[in-house]
């Protein structure tokens, strides 16, 4: 057998230490969390008062129940309800009543021995509602998901059909219905074919309908089941000639807004609550809207819904449910509450981090796991502030250190160490995008971008600093090369959206061709921003380019005819865009600095910088962030705790945009020094830091981890100008420490998901199939065991025990001591197999291949 | 002596600065007819009667053996008073007989010549050169005790010629040589026994770094510099050998400097001063830009004091040997003083200013009037100027113009009167930090604030994208009267400070004689053969008259006569732009140097400058001296080399050319 093949001794270590990292001590179960289910004090039927206008009109109902301590509860489905006058309005299911004649009654609820009434008007309960598109088709094409930015409504539409977000733009919708054409992007004209897709002499032939029937090929799947409801209601629309509108326009308000009761409820950990929806129409009146809208759940693992608004508690945890319609959005959010625990414990508090997260804890009747042991703390923070595992020395002397202050020392080490700065270099430079490849193959610009970010950390300079640097940088300075990409500048919108996402946390780029969808961000907006680069140029050659800024916003020397315009023109408008903020304010050339100076100054200066930032930085320690994707802050996808945000960015403002301090703020809090082990209560929650979350170690610490573990450095090789005499970086160079790695190769690093950084790098830490493949046979697993001057060579050379050379390596990998269990075990296994050797080498490959040894836990 | 007149050469974007692939060949020559200077030969190209020479072989190739081609030299320096062992690595030195520098103060006495052992570092050959065998010359290397310290430019004789030159460094500090143990790492440096030192080390392999260990007391201020070859790239680092938490060997960086600038005019020798705030034991690191090294990785790191004046210096590499250009028309760091205007108008061939000219010729010592007394421009300091646009200081024709950019988006003004068809001249010098670090832009406005003028030249390349260029100056005729405003800034309104400072000389147009540009630094002419030597002149500022191109000091058996070149075909730019603004109209000329077959040998290099006259109208200039170049004549090569030299045949050239026609 190879000496670098896998043994047989392998599989059993692997399943040693499989269970081994289940040695980590579980929490008991909360105390005293038994279910409690108290009588409800009081009981609410919402709405209070309704109007059903027109035949067939119906209301849904929501009956409330209050308990003690405030905690309500949706007893919808299990109260009883009975209607004073059954002529004037009859009842249906789940609380839903429908007009039946014209006149008032009121309806009573009862819950026990509790009761509730809402008054119910019916008027012209003989009369149809006059038809209209938007609010009957509309509304099926919004229920149904046609019309979601995913699907038709995005920025391109789908195979050449466009409709507007939620009907937003029912006249629109109607024209590419009714009239066909192809959508194209930039222009309100339609391209060919212009084929209607309704067929109102054959309206069972309509595209309309044998697209999302799955009659035809449809991209999107099965839509609209033949034979439905809605089915039927598009198909007689068409069969009537699919006007846009019949009847008495008059008599038909528009919907103006919409309302979603509750805007915030609390539900018990398998309950249930159902929403109820109302339009808000132009004459004043409220109509339900329940069935007519779209519902979609933003976190799914804590509620979700059966699309006719009724929601359902899964696990502890908030969502927002997103309610769409009528060209509307609004938002209900939801928490879910694990049962009651009536002896929730006083829960120690580090700072105003805990002080949030607890206080959510409590509400949730979460139970957040125990203080992490001290080899938990110190393997987590050494990863978390410098990318390294502690060397077993050192974790020795921690573990027997008896001071009581000693994390708090620990991170003042750690925050003040070298390797501080390689490990914080190493993040800036993937979020700002250091690489060779994409600017041109220049490594002196790329280097000296690197350094500039490097000398930023190692001088702590306030991050609202740099980031104003790189924005606004001009001339041949360092941060102005990554305006460089490549050879050319890049268009002036991407530049913009890079920088507002990366530092304002917002991606506008939707409302690069229309206006945002869900934000309120605008296409003006969009290019009134863009146009803040829009005056940039590059000058000179290669490689002595510098960039700058047109002094007055005109082409400087226009002596040929550009054939891109200089201006930033609106796309549909055609006209030159000013530099204008996102707030309105337009800045002008005429100013002491120069425009994309001042929007700089604006961006870092603005409250989403800060709380974009710390909710960036937060997700490197926690695993996601306040706000996850970091960079997608908008209305739909809320922070999990926005006060914590709040009060992280205003402290990260106040103490000078210090990273160093903002780091400290969060590896001291109790939150993030809890430990990883689970409880009953908390066992399905990733989103309240009721625990410390297994994160998988990224390409390059884990392999600085594995050189670490095994003494046996690293060597990169460069393919770049190798026929210049150059070579890699320096003997003993970490993977974090490389400027560019992109031109240093390694198998690992590509394996294991180092990005190219020709984007803002999201690295997603999934694993795959060449990982494992390279576990078992991989050169950096295997060929770094057998390396002369291997830390297990030298331990075996040394002449330590089976027990010490277990010991040290458990102490160097996975920051503890083994357990006695674990140490018997594997000196059996070593003293079975013929050699000693081998067995460990196979050993400490166990290791490395280990959960334990590969996440950050 | 021959002499060359050039006809207006009504093409302009030709490149300059490449050699053509015809001469890149074996010589090849064509023989122009030779005429007699006479007084007004304007317009015709005068040539040289190649075809009544004696038919001479191809220079390049000739001798089997070649020039030399040096590629490294360790030590890269001494110091004044010291006598040591040094080897220069090469290719094609044997028969090498001594070095020769191009300033006094260092002899080098040649040892031996003996090929280099061991495996070549080198990759695959690129080209033949490569492929020729790596030899080491031994050498015993004297500096006078009276040497200044500065660089000295060094090349080797072999009976092949003159090789180009290597930097070699007299320094005033105390030697000390790198030894050979591994100090890659910071645990393993070398320590240093004092400072102020230069140390002579090289990155011998790729990936290679050095470091090297010395103390400090609390509060000294240290100066490090890296000299290296025009191959290597180094960088220097600065670090406390603390240790870390994580590792005792772990060094924290304090300092660094790799001159980020990759810049033509622009040393990329890095330069680092630091204070020590404690007093202890700290490390310098070497190291080769994306981990170069191997044996032409030489390098010198000097440790000294700083001094204030030292202080903030930019680390420079003199300008050394022959090659040098004697004028300079289009460089940001020119000297332009106020006699600017007498220099331009002795590159002229203008008669002398009429008596109406308000300022008198001066007379000389010999009480004659050959020389105009020098019209000193009047020097306008911008520095104290109000910053108001409404404000801009009022200048005349010429004006000297001194300020600085003293803040990010600093504008200086002035402004000035122009009648219709006035022609000027912009030239902008940036006397400290300059391009690209500090880019002045100009601009001149109307009276409304139209743009007229500014120094960036904006094409359309063969990609439809537009270039953009600063250039030093630009030159305008004025289509109509009135009152314009010159604005002085950084183009990019984000910097400013006291290294920004800039001299602009506004004046009026002179027509004149520019830069003669010449690729060679050196020739070795084979006796018995013929080189072709490629010039390009450029006329400035609508000079319409020609140039008188000539050789002086040629040795003994070297003539120079005119020759033609065919000229490769340079795809152009889409559009150009107005390149008459700011690319001066260029020539082309050849002069074939010719060597009799018994042109004696001569043992060191001959100093030869080129010389241009201009010519209008009949009249000649001044003859001016434009380049330097050194000269060696070298017998021919042995027996199997001379097989390869027989003569040309009558229709050798044509059918050389067609060979290596780049079609």
């Amino acid at each position: 057998m190879s000496k670098h093949a896998p043994c047989l001794s392998r599989r059993l270590i692997v399943s040693l230490l499989t269970a081994g990292f289940l040695l980590i001590p579980a929490l008991p179960s909360a105390a005293g969390a038994e279910p409690t289910s108290p009588d409800p004090l009081s009981l609410r039927l919402a709405p209070e008062k309704t109007t059903l206008r027109w035949k067939g009109a119906s209301q849904q109902f929501s009956v409330v129940a209050t308990l003690a301590g405030g905690r309500e509860k949706d007893v919808t489905a299990r109260a009883r309800f009975s209607l004073a006058d059954p002529g004037v309005a009859r009842l249906g299911s789940a609380g839903r009543v429908t007009s039946a004649g014209e006149g008032e009654t009121t309806l009573e609820v009862t819950f026990g021995s509790l009761k509730a009434r809402a008054a119910v008007v019916a008027v012209d309960s003989a009369r149809l509602p006059p038809f209209s598109y938007e609010r009957e088709i509309g509304a099926i094409l919004t229920r149904r998901g046609c019309n979601d930015v995913a699907c038709h409504a995005g920025v391109k539409g789908q195979g050449g059909f466009r409709l507007s977000v939620n009907a937003a733009h029912p006249r629109q919708d109607y024209g590419w219905i009714v009239k066909g054409g192809v959508y194209q992007v930039l222009t309100d004209e339609p391209g060919g074919p212009i084929v209607p897709r309704v067929d109102t002499e054959a309206p069972e032939r309509s595209l309309l309908l044998r697209k999302p029937s799955l009659e035809v090929a449809h991209g999107g799947g099965l839509r609209l089941e033949k034979g439905s409801e809605d089915y039927r209601v598009i198909l007689d629309w068409i069969g009537r000639g699919a006007p846009y509108r019949e009847g008495n326009r008059e008599s038909l308000p528009k919907v103006e807004g919409l309302e979603v009761f509750p805007r915030e409820g609390l539900l018990q950990e398998g309950g249930s609550r159902q929403l109820i929806v109302t339009a808000l129409l132009s004459d004043g009146a409220r109509e339900d809207f329940t069935h007519r809208v779209r519902f979609e759940s933003k976190q799914q693992e804590v509620a979700d819904l059966d699309g006719q608004g009724l929601v359902r508690a899964l696990n502890p945890g908030e969502s927002n449910i997103l309610v769409r319609g009528a060209g509307y959005e609004v938002q209900s959010r939801i928490g879910v509450v694990a049962e009651w625990i009536p002896d929730y414990p006083e829960l120690p508090r580090a700072n105003f981090i805990d002080d949030e997260v607890f206080a959510k804890l409590r509400k949730f009747n979460i139970l957040p796991s125990p203080l992490s042991g001290d080899g938990e703390f110190l393997r987590r923070v050494c990863l978390d502030l410098t990318g390294r595992i502690p060397p077993a020395g050192r974790v020795r002397e921690f573990l027997a250190d008896p001071d009581p202050r000693k994390r708090e020392k620990l991170i003042e080490v750690l925050l003040d160490s070298p390797e501080f700065v390689d490990y914080w270099t190493f993040r800036l430079a993937d979020l700002f995008r250091v690489a060779v490849f994409p600017v041109g193959i220049n490594p002196k610009w790329s280097q000296s971008y690197w350094e500039w970010i490097r000398d930023a950390v190692a001088r702590n300079r306030p991050y609202d600093r740099v980031a104003e640097e790189r924005i606004s940088a001009q001339g041949y300075s360092p941060a102005s090369r990554h305006y460089l990409p490549y050879l050319v500048l890049p268009p002036p919108e991407n530049m913009m959206g890079e920088e507002v996402r990366v530092f304002m946390g917002r991606r506008l780029d939707c409302a690069q061709c229309h206006d945002h969808p869900y934000e309120r961000w605008t296409q003006d907006q969009f290019w009134g921003m863009a146009a803040f680069f829009g005056s940039m140029f590059r000058l000179g050659a290669n490689p002595e380019s510098v960039v700058f800024d047109s002094p007055d916003g005109r082409e400087v020397a226009a002596d040929v005819p550009s054939p891109t315009e200089l201006r930033v023109l609106h796309p549909r408008t055609g006209q030159e865009v000013v530099p204008t903020l996102l707030n309105g304010a337009r800045v002008s050339y005429d100013g002491p600095g120069f425009p994309r100076g001042e929007m700089a100054r604006w961006i870092t200066s603005h409250p989403y910088f800060a709380e974009a930032s710390v909710n960036r930085f937060w997700s490197y320690f926690f695993g996601r962030g306040i706000v996850d994707p970091v960079d997608d802050f908008r209305s739909n996808n809320p922070p999990t705790h926005p006060e914590l945000l709040r009060r992280l960015a205003e402290d990260f403002a106040r103490n000078g945009y210090d990273l160093r301090h903002l780091f400290r703020r969060i590896v001291s809090s109790r939150t993030y020094q809890l430990s990883s082990a689970v409880n009953p209560t908390n066992r399905a929650d990733r989103l309240n830091y009721s625990r410390a979350l297994s994160r998988p170690l990224d390409a390059e610490i884990l392999l600085d981890a594995i050189c670490d573990l095994t003494g046996v450095p690293e060597t990169f090789g460069n393919w770049l100008h190798k026929k210049k005499g150059r070579g890699g970086p320096p003997r003993g160079t970490r993977a974090v420490q490389l400027k560019e790695t992109d031109i240093y190769q390694s198998t690992f690093l590509d394996t294991f998901g180092r990005p190219n950084r020709f984007s803002i790098p999201e690295r997603d830490g999934k694993s795959n199939l060449t990982q494992a493949l390279h576990l078992l046979v991989g050169s950096t697993y295997n060929d770094k065991l057998w390396t002369e001057g291997a830390r297990v060579h030298e331990l075996f050379q040394g002449g330590a025990s089976d027990a010490e050379i277990i010991q040290e390596l458990y102490l160097a990998a996975f920051s503890r001591f083994p357990e006695p269990e674990e140490v018997e075990e594997l000196e059996r296994l070593i003293a079975g197999t013929a050699s000693r050797e081998q067995a460990l080498m196979d050993l400490q490959w166990g290791l490395i291949t280990s959960r334990e040894f590969a996440e950050n836990h | 002596m021959v002499t060359l007149f050039l006809r207006q050469d009504t093409r302009i974007g030709s490149p300059i600065g490449s050699p053509s692939p015809a001469f890149q060949a074996r010589g090849i020559v064509v023989a122009l007819s030779c005429k007699t200077a006479g007084p007004l030969i304007r317009g015709w190209m005068v040539t040289a009667l190649l075809a009544l020479l004696q038919p001479f072989p191809c220079a390049a190739g000739a001798d089997s053996s070649g020039p030399p081609e040096i590629l490294s030299l360790f030590p890269l320096g001494g110091r004044p008073g010291e006598e040591f062992q040094g080897t220069l690595r090469g290719r094609g030195l044997e028969g090498a007989r001594r070095l020769w520098f191009d300033s006094g103060g260092v002899r080098a006495t040649v040892l031996g010549v003996r090929n280099e052992d061991g495996p070549k570092p080198e990759e695959t050959p690129q080209s033949d050169a490569e492929a020729k065998p790596v030899q080491l010359l031994d050498l015993r290397i004297q500096v006078d005790p009276a040497a200044r310290p500065g660089p000295r430019g060094l090349r080797a004789i072999t009976p092949g010629g003159l090789s180009h030159p290597l930097t070699f460094h007299v320094h005033a500090e105390p030697g000390h040589l790198e030894s050979p143990a591994s100090h890659d790492l910071a645990s393993e440096a070398q320590t240093l026994p004092e400072w102020p030192l230069a140390v002579h080390g090289t990155i011998g392999q790729p990936a290679e770094v050095d470091y090297y260990a010395f103390s400090v007391a609390a509060g000294e201020r240290l100066r490090f510099e890296v000299r290296s070859l025009a191959l290597s790239d180094m960088a220097i680092s600065l670090y406390q050998p603390a240790g870390s938490w994580f590792s005792p060997d772990r060094a924290r960086r304090l300092a660094f400097s790799d001159e980020p600038v990759s810049y033509p005019e622009l040393s990329t020798e890095p330069v680092l001063s630091y204070r020590f705030g404690e007093a202890g034991r700290y490390l310098v690191r070497v190291s080769g830009f994306m981990g170069e090294g191997g044996p032409d990785h030489p390098y010198l790191l000097q440790i000294s004091r700083d001094s204030d004046e030292q202080n903030g210096k930019a680390s420079g590499s003199a300008t050394i040997g022959s090659g040098r250009d004697l004028w300079q028309e289009r460089s940001w760091t020119r000297e332009l003083r106020t006699d600017r205007m007498e220099a331009l108008r002795a590159r002229t061939a203008s008669p002398p200013r009429p008596p109406s000219d308000p300022e008198p010729a001066g007379e000389d010592q010999a009480g004659t009037r050959e020389t105009p007394r020098p019209e000193a421009i009047p020097v306008v300091e911008l520095d104290e100027a109000p910053d108001e646009a409404s404000k801009a200081v009022v200048v005349t024709l010429p004006s000297l113009l001194a300020g600085t950019i003293e803040h990010p988006g600093d504008v200086d003004r002035v402004r000035f009167a122009a009648k219709v068809g006035d022609r000027i001249a912009l030239e902008i010098e940036t006397p400290r930090a300059t391009v690209p670090v500090f880019n002045p832009y100009l601009k001149m406005v109307d009276a409304e604030g139209a743009e007229v003028l500014t120094n960036v030249h904006s094409i359309l390349n063969a990609n439809t994208e537009i270039e953009k260029q600063i250039r030093p100056k630009v030159i305008h005729s004025f289509p109509r009267a009135g009152e314009f405003t010159l604005e002085i800034r950084d183009i990019t309104a984000a910097f400013g400070g006291p290294s920004m400072a800039y001299r602009v000389l506004i004046r009026p147009q002179v027509p004149h004689m520019g830069q003669v540009h010449l690729e060679e630094d050196h020739l070795n002419l084979v006796a018995g053969t013929a080189t072709p030597l490629s010039l390009v002149t450029d006329q400035e500022e609508h000079f319409e008259g020609s140039i008188a191109l000539s050789l002086a000091g040629l040795p003994p058996g070297v003539t120079a006569v005119a020759g033609t070149q065919a000229a490769p075909d340079a795809p152009p730019a889409v559009n150009e732009g107005r390149k008459e603004r700011y690319v001066s109209r260029s020539r082309k000329a050849t002069l074939v140097l010719v060597a009799a077959a018994d042109a004696p040998a001569t043992p060191v290099p001959v100093p030869v400058t080129v010389m241009a006259q201009p010519v209008e109208e009949g009249r000649l200039g001044r003859r001016t001296p434009v380049k330097d170049l050194l000269l060696m004549v070298v017998a021919p090569a042995a027996t199997s080399a001379q097989a390869a030299m027989k003569p040309v045949e009558k229709n050798g050239p044509e059918r050389d050319n067609e060979r290596v026609s780049p079609d």
